[in-house]
C-alpha cells in the first residue's frame, strides 16, 4: 500500500500543491490562486491533485503547510489581532519602551494598550521587585473587551517564567480562555527587546493562524482525509497544528526556506544560487548543503528587530507582474510595482492595457505565452535594452549573495522564472528543474521531521559534555520516534541557559534534532 | 553609546578618546591605570534607586567593590568614574576613538551596498588579519563573579577545514588558538564577524551553527609596554602563553 502526502504553499496570490508518494516522487501539482477565505484556495489546489492522481483518500497520511499569511499580515499591518502588550521589568528598563524602533504604521495598529509594570527577574533569578499583581488586574479590566491576543514579556524570563505565568493565570481569570496569550519565554533568548518585538508580532497574528488552520482542517475534512496534518516552520522542519495556532510567529520564513529546499530536492543540488521569481519579486537565497545559508543577525519583519534566525534573502522588485514605463525619449523604469496577480487580465499578451516585465520576454521571443501579435508593435530595439537590464538586476544580486568570484549553479523556481534567459552572469549553469513552479508545495511537502527537549542539568554533577550529550541523545530519539530517518537526524540547534540562582551549576539546555521523514515509518500505518 | 546618548540629552560635548582602543572586562584595564590616574571618587547607580561613591586605596580594588556592588545591583549599573584633567586625558588617552568606531561602522555599511567584501574592508581599515574561517561547534559560557567567561568552538570552513578554533573569553575575546597554533592574544584585538555581512558578533550573540571570520588587529602601542602587558597581557587572564604581537604570529604562520 502506498502511503502519500500532501504539500500546500499558500502565498500571497498563488495556492500551490502537490502530492507526493513515499519516494517524494510528484504524483500531481497545480497552482491555483489564494482566495480572501484561504480555505476556498487551498480546497480548490487540494481538490485537483487529489482529482488527478487518482490515489485512494485513505492512503494520503501527511498534510503540510507552509504559509505567509503571517508575514503577509504584518507586512500589510492588516488583520492583526488588538493586542495588549505588558512588559514586566519596571523599575528597569522604563527608558527605552516597548515597540522602540519599530516603524510608526505598525506601532499605531500594535500600540494602543501598552503597559510597563513593576516586576521582572536579575540575570542570576532574583527577582527585581515582587510582580504587581494589583496592576496586572487592574489593567486586565481596563482591556477588558478592547483585545484578544495578549504579549507578556518580563526581564530575563528564559532564566525564570514565573511572573509571565503569574500574569498570564491573572489575564486568563479575569478575561477568560478565550483571549491568547503569547509568552515571551516560549519564544526564547535572552535579549529583551528582540524576544518582546516577536512576542508582539506572535501575539498580533494568532487569528491570522487560527483562519489559515481552520481552513487548511476544514479543506482536509471536506475532501475525506484523516492526515496527520502540520504546519511548515522557518527552519524547514514541522510543528503541531496546536502549536502553530498558539506561536505562529516560526511560520513567518518558512516560504522562502520551503522554496529553498523544493529547488535543491528537484536539482538534486546542495550547494546552488535559488531565484524564486514571483509575480511581484523575486527572491535570491543560497542552498548550503540542502538547507538555507541563514542569517547569523537579527532579522527585521514588517520593520521590526527579532531574535529568529531566518534564511540569508535579497529580495528585487523584479517578477512577471512588473510593470514598464516608458517615456517619451525612450527612457524607461522596471517596476517596483506589479500586476501581481492581476497579470492575466492587464498584461497586453492578454489583452490588457499595461507593459509588463512578461509582455517584453513575448514580445522578443524569449516566452511564448497569450497573444503575441499585441505586443508586435512595439520597438525591439528598447525591448533588447530593457530586458537587458531586466538581467542585470538578477545578475547584481545573484553577485551580492556569492561569497566567492567563482561562478556557482544558479536554480530558477517560481512561475516568473521563464522570463530569464538561459544564461546568466557569475552562473556556471542555470537549472529550470521540472515541477519548479511548485518548488515551494514540494518544500513544504518535503519538511524534516523534529524532536526537541529542554531540561535543566545539574552541570556540578554530571559536567558540561555528558549533559549536552545526553540532550542530543534524547532530542534525536524524540525526532525518530515522531518519524524521522536516523540516518539523516542532524542536530540543528542548542542553546544553553545557565540559571545562575539555582545550586549546582544549573543550566537549561535546549537541543532540537531534525531529519527526513523516514520512508520505512511511511510504509507503515499510522 | 550610553555616554553618546547621556550627552545628547544633556547637551554636552563628548570627548572623542578612551582608554582602552578596544574592549577589556576590568575597570582598571585603562591606559589612565598605566599613567597612575586613580579611578575614584567613583559613583554607581542602579535602575532602583540605589547608589554608591566609592573612594579606593588603588583601581585593583575599585574594580573589586564596583563588580561585587553591581551583581548585587543586578549586574547592570551605570557609573560615573575616572575624574581627571584635560592633560590627563590627552597624555594618557587613547585619541580618535569614536570616529575610528564610527570609520569602522561606515567601512561594513558602504561594503554592502558597494558590493565589496565587508571583512576585506574592515582588516584595511583596522590593519588586522584574518585568524580563520569556521562554524560555531560549540558554546560553551557561563556567569561567574560577574563576568560571562567561556570558550566558542568553531569547526573549519574552506581552506580551514579540518581544524579546530578555540576563543576564549571573558566578556571580550582574549585568547584565539587551534590545535597547533596561537593566532592572537591579548591586548591585541579578536572579533569574530559574520562571514556574510562583517558584523561583529557579541559574546553573547554568538549562536551554535553561525558561520563567522575570527580576525585579529593589533592594539594600541601603550598596551605593548610591559606595565601594559601585566595588566591585560595573557598572564593577568590566567593563560600560560607569553604575549606576542598579532603581526608576528602571522608572520610565522602562528607556530609557536
Amino acid at each position: 500500500m502506498g502511503v502519500y502526502r500532501i504539500g500546500i504553499d499558500v502565498g500571497g496570490t498563488h495556492t500551490d500543491a502537490v502530492l507526493l508518494d513515499q519516494y517524494n516522487q510528484v504524483i500531481s501539482e497545480t497552482k491555483s490562486p489564494t482566495t480572501e477565505d484561504v480555505s476556498v484556495g487551498i480546497y480548490t489546489a487540494m481538490r485537483k491533485i487529489i482529482d488527478e492522481a487518482k490515489v485512494p483518500r485513505e492512503q494520503i497520511k501527511y498534510a503540510m503547510l507552509g504559509t505567509t499569511h503571517c508575514t503577509n499580515a504584518i507586512v500589510e499591518r492588516k488583520r492583526l489581532n488588538n493586542i495588549a502588550i505588558i512588559r514586566i521589568g519596571a523599575p528597569a528598563t522604563l527608558a527605552v519602551k516597548p515597540l522602540i524602533g519599530v516603524p510608526d504604521d505598525l506601532r499605531a495598529v500594535l500600540g494602543k494598550y501598552v503597559y510597563l509594570i513593576r516586576g521582572g527577574h536579575e540575570f542570576d533569578g532574583r527577582e527585581i521587585v515582587e510582580l504587581d499583581e494589583a496592576h496586572l488586574y487592574q489593567i486586565a479590566e481596563e482591556i477588558k473587551g478592547k483585545v484578544d491576543s495578549i504579549a507578556i514579556t518580563s526581564v530575563f524570563s528564559p532564566v525564570s517564567q514565573t511572573h509571565e505565568q503569574r500574569a498570564s493565570e491573572i489575564f486568563k481569570e479575569v478575561l477568560g480562555e478565550e483571549t491568547s496569550i503569547s509568552l515571551s519565554s516560549e519564544i526564547g533568548s535572552v535579549g529583551l527587546l528582540e524576544r518582546e518585538n516577536a512576542t508582539i508580532l506572535n501575539a498580533a497574528v494568532v487569528n491570522v493562524a487560527k483562519t489559515t488552520a481552520d481552513g487548511f482542517i476544514n479543506a482536509l475534512k471536506n475532501e475525506g482525509i484523516e492526515a496527520k496534518v502540520f504546519f511548515c516552520q522557518n527552519d524547514g522542519t514541522l510543528m503541531s497544528i496546536e502549536y502553530a495556532v498558539k506561536y505562529p510567529i516560526f511560520t513567518v520564513a518558512c516560504g522562502p526556506t520551503n522554496s529553498l529546499r523544493g529547488a535543491s530536492y528537484l536539482s538534486e543540488l546542495t550547494d546552488a544560487i535559488v531565484l524564486d521569481v514571483g509575480g511581484t519579486t523575486t527572491d535570491i537565497g543560497v542552498l548550503v548543503q540542502s538547507f538555507p545559508r541563514e542569517s547569523s543577525l537579527a532579522v527585521e519583519i514588517g520593520g521590526a528587530r527579532t531574535n529568529f534566525r531566518m534564511p540569508d534573502l535579497i529580495s528585487i522588485g523584479l517578477g512577471g507582474g512588473t510593470i514598464i514605463r516608458i517615456g517619451e525619449k525612450g527612457e524607461f523604469t522596471i517596476g517596483p510595482d506589479s500586476v501581481g496577480y492581476r497579470l492575466p487580465e492587464k498584461a497586453l499578451i492578454f489583452g490588457g492595457d499595461t507593459l509588463t516585465t512578461t509582455d517584453v520576454a513575448v514580445a522578443l521571443g524569449k516566452v511564448e505565452l497569450g497573444d503575441a501579435s499585441k505586443v508586435a508593435h512595439l520597438e525591439k530595439d528598447l525591448l533588447n535594452r530593457i530586458y537587458l537590464n531586466m538581467v542585470n538586476l538578477v545578475e547584481e544580486a545573484i553577485d551580492k549573495m556569492k561569497t566567492s568570484a567563482a561562478p556557482v549553479p544558479v536554480i530558477l523556481v517560481g512561475g516568473g522564472s521563464i522570463l530569464l534567459p538561459e544564461e546568466l552572469k557569475g552562473a556556471s549553469e542555470v537549472i529550470r528543474p521540472l515541477h519548479s513552479g511548485v518548488a515551494n508545495a514540494i518544500g513544504s511537502a518535503i519538511s524534516q521531521v523534529s524532536g526537541q527537549i529542554e531540561k535543566v542539568y545539574a552541570l556540578a554533577e554530571i559536567g558540561r559534555e555528558t549533559a549536552l550529550e545526553q540532550a542530543k541523545e534524547i532530542a534525536m530519539s524524540e525526532a525518530i520516534s515522531a518519524g524521522a530517518d536516523p540516518q539523516t537526524l542532524v542536530i540543528v540547534d542548542i542553546e544553553d541557559v545557565p540559571l545562575a540562582y539555582m545550586p549546582g551549576n544549573a543550566t537549561r539546555i535546549r537541543v532540537k534534532a531534525a531529519g527526513d521523514l523516514a520512508q520505512a515509518a511511511m510504509n507503515e500505518p499510522v | 553609546m550610553v555616554p553618546l546618548a547621556l550627552a545628547a540629552k544633556l547637551g554636552l560635548p563628548v570627548v572623542d578618546v578612551d582608554g582602552m582602543g578596544r574592549a577589556f572586562p576590568e575597570l582598571q584595564m585603562v591606559t589612565f591605570y598605566l599613567d597612575g590616574i586613580a579611578a575614584t571618587p567613583m559613583v554607581l547607580a542602579d535602575e532602583k534607586g540605589n547608589t554608591s561613591l566609592l573612594s579606593t586605596i588603588n583601581n585593583v580594588w575599585t574594580e573589586r567593590i564596583a563588580r561585587a556592588a553591581t551583581i548585587e545591583m543586578g549586574g547592570s549599573t551605570m557609573t560615573a568614574i575616572y575624574p581627571m584633567t584635560g592633560k590627563n586625558i590627552k597624555e594618557s588617552g587613547i585619541r580618535n576613538i569614536l570616529s575610528l568606531e564610527e570609520q569602522i561602522g561606515k567601512t561594513i555599511r558602504l561594503a554592502k551596498q558597494n558590493n565589496v567584501d565587508p571583512i576585506k574592508e574592515v582588516l584595511n581599515k583596522a590593519d588586522g588579519f584574518e585568524l580563520f574561517r569556521g562554524k560555531v561547534s560549540d558554546i560553551n559560557r557561563k556567569t561567574e563573579s560577574g563576568f560571562a567567561r567561556g570558550v566558542a568552538t568553531f569547526e573549519g570552513i574552506n581552506e580551514y577545514k579540518g581544524e579546530k578554533l578555540e576563543v576564549r573569553f571573558q566578556n571580550e575575546h582574549l585568547i584565539a588558538q587551534t590545535e597547533e597554533r596561537l593566532l592572537c592574544v591579548t591586548p591585541d584585538l579578536i572579533a569574530v564577524l559574520d562571514a556574510e555581512t562583517g558584523l561583529p558578533i557579541t559574546t553573547e550573540g554568538i549562536r551554535y551553527g553561525a558561520r563567522c571570520v575570527v580576525i585579529g588587529m593589533p592594539c594600541h602601542p601603550k598596551w605593548r609596554t610591559e606595565k601594559g602587558i601585566e595588566a591585560v597581557g595573557p598572564k593577568y587572564f590566567g593563560y600560560e602563553v607569553g604575549y606576542v604581537p598579532v603581526e608576528q604570529l602571522m608572520k610565522k604562520g602562528g607556530l609557536v
